[in-house]
């Protein structure tokens, strides 16, 4: 063979070599998503966590563990929600994984207190449910895409334009937000949730959240706290509580029987569902429309 | 025991009396105190004076939940509206802005005061038209 004829394949072959995907797993459905968003066509995303499965309850298998040290990033979501993560680090640490986590682009906010009194569990002191804020799931969009372009520096015009389209798209879903809540008057927007998991849309939108779990869904009130609670949902008037996707519901229907009010309907708290709230956007529009009927 | 049995039935009832009255302290229905979340608003209402000022001529129209919906009857560019709301937590005022000549940076400024004091300054860009929500501090 020529040395012309080999330089002629190679040029001819470069673009099919540059286009193998970034090997990423995931260890967040929502972040799945925003890799899908901004990776495209070159990142091939595993996801460890699927949609619907409960995070809180997850640790990683030997399958996982062997999945994971064969792909170049890892995405976790950080601030406590893996309390594994550091275990896992190490344990692929010699295969040169990347880890990206999402809790070091985001401003984390504080657990409510008396979360830290009530149980004990492995969380930090920073609430880890950092995609209810759509500004942080911005932030995080640009993380991604400086991970991506650091893998694949070909794909730079790729992954800035992928975050860019994605960037508009959560800044209609910010104004799209905003207009459905403004029907909302402030002392209706009280949120009876089975976890704590909404501080950051609580935040952000003017909310009080009041859990009956703590931060963790495997996290048990006490008889006492349930009875303040219904006290207490007794004297806002709260009009509806929400149950979650990956959450029997049991505990709050007793609730809804002693306080009067209704069963609001299904957020998606610790990640996304299925169907339409298959996608962040998706998930998100869900959870404000749920609100937005129950408590009108 | 001795003495007339009235006596001592009257004597018998002041003793469980007294000796319920701390049970009853104990054990009765309180109020729930309110957990540090979860104080109630404040009542105390105020006029908040809302100017939209565009820098196009615009139909102008702003609302807010439980206030009377005020909007500009032609073009205009300003509206003034004022809204009597809780003083700790205001309602989010949703404001609109449709351009009569679309261009391409047309600008909706909002400023909202209180007995004189600026309490919140936005302005919003847009094309044709601009729907938004503005959060009072």
């Amino acid at each position: 063979m020529s040395p012309l004829f080999s330089v002629l394949i190679f040029i001819g072959l470069a673009p099919w070599v540059s286009a193998e995907p970034i090997k990423v797993a995931s260890l967040s459905t929502v972040l799945s998503d925003i890799a899908r968003n901004v990776g495209g066509d070159r990142v091939e995303v595993s996801e460890i966590i699927k949609p619907g499965s409960d995070p809180h309850l997850y640790e990683p298998t030997p399958g996982d563990i062997k999945k994971i040290s064969s792909v170049q990033i890892v995405l976790a979501s950080g601030l406590g929600f893996e309390p594994y993560l550091d275990k896992l680090r190490s344990s692929v640490e010699k295969s040169g994984v990347e880890f990206v986590v999402a809790g070091s682009a985001v401003k984390p906010i504080a657990c409510a207190e008396e979360d830290h009194h009530d149980h004990s569990h492995s969380h930090d002191a920073a609430d880890p449910h950092w995609w209810h804020s759509i500004a942080n799931v911005e932030a995080v969009t640009l993380q991604l895409r400086d991970a991506f372009i650091a893998v694949d520096p070909d794909g730079r015009s790729d992954f800035q334009a992928n975050a860019r389209a994605f960037e508009d798209k959560l800044k209609v879903l910010a104004k799209w937000t905003r207009l459905q809540l403004a029907v909302l008057p402030k002392s209706q927007r009280i949120l009876v949730t089975s976890h704590d998991a909404l501080g950051y849309f609580a935040r952000d939108y003017g909310f009080q959240v009041l859990p009956v779990q703590g931060i963790s869904t495997s996290d048990q009130p006490s008889s006492q706290k349930v009875r303040n609670l219904i006290q207490e949902i007794k004297s806002l008037g709260v009009k509806a509580i929400f149950a979650e996707n990956i959450e029997n519901p049991k505990v709050l229907q007793q609730i809804t029987v002693e306080t009067g009010a209704n069963l609001g309907g299904t957020l998606y708290a610790d990640g996304l569902g299925i169907g339409d709230a298959g996608t962040y956007i998706g998930m998100m529009r869900s959870n404000v429309t749920t609100i937005v009927e129950a408590l009108q | 025991m001795r003495g007339h049995p009235i006596l001592r039935l009257v004597v018998l009832i002041c003793f469980l009396a007294i000796a319920g009255i701390p049970v009853y302290l104990i054990t009765r229905d309180r109020p729930v105190g309110v957990l540090s979340s979860g104080k109630l608003p404040s009542k105390k209402i105020v006029s908040y004076e809302i100017t939209m000022t565009s820098s196009t001529p615009a139909h102008l129209a702003l609302a807010a939940v439980g206030q009377k919906p005020v909007e500009s009857s032609s073009e205009t560019e300003s509206l003034i509206a004022t809204y009597s709301m809780d003083a700790v937590k205001p309602e989010d005022l949703v404001v609109k802005a449709r351009f009569v000549s679309p261009q391409k940076n047309a600008a909706l400024r909002i400023q909202v005061q209180v007995a004189g004091k600026m309490i919140k300054d936005a302005t919003l860009w847009g094309s044709e038209s601009i729907e938004d929500v503005i959060s009072i501090p």
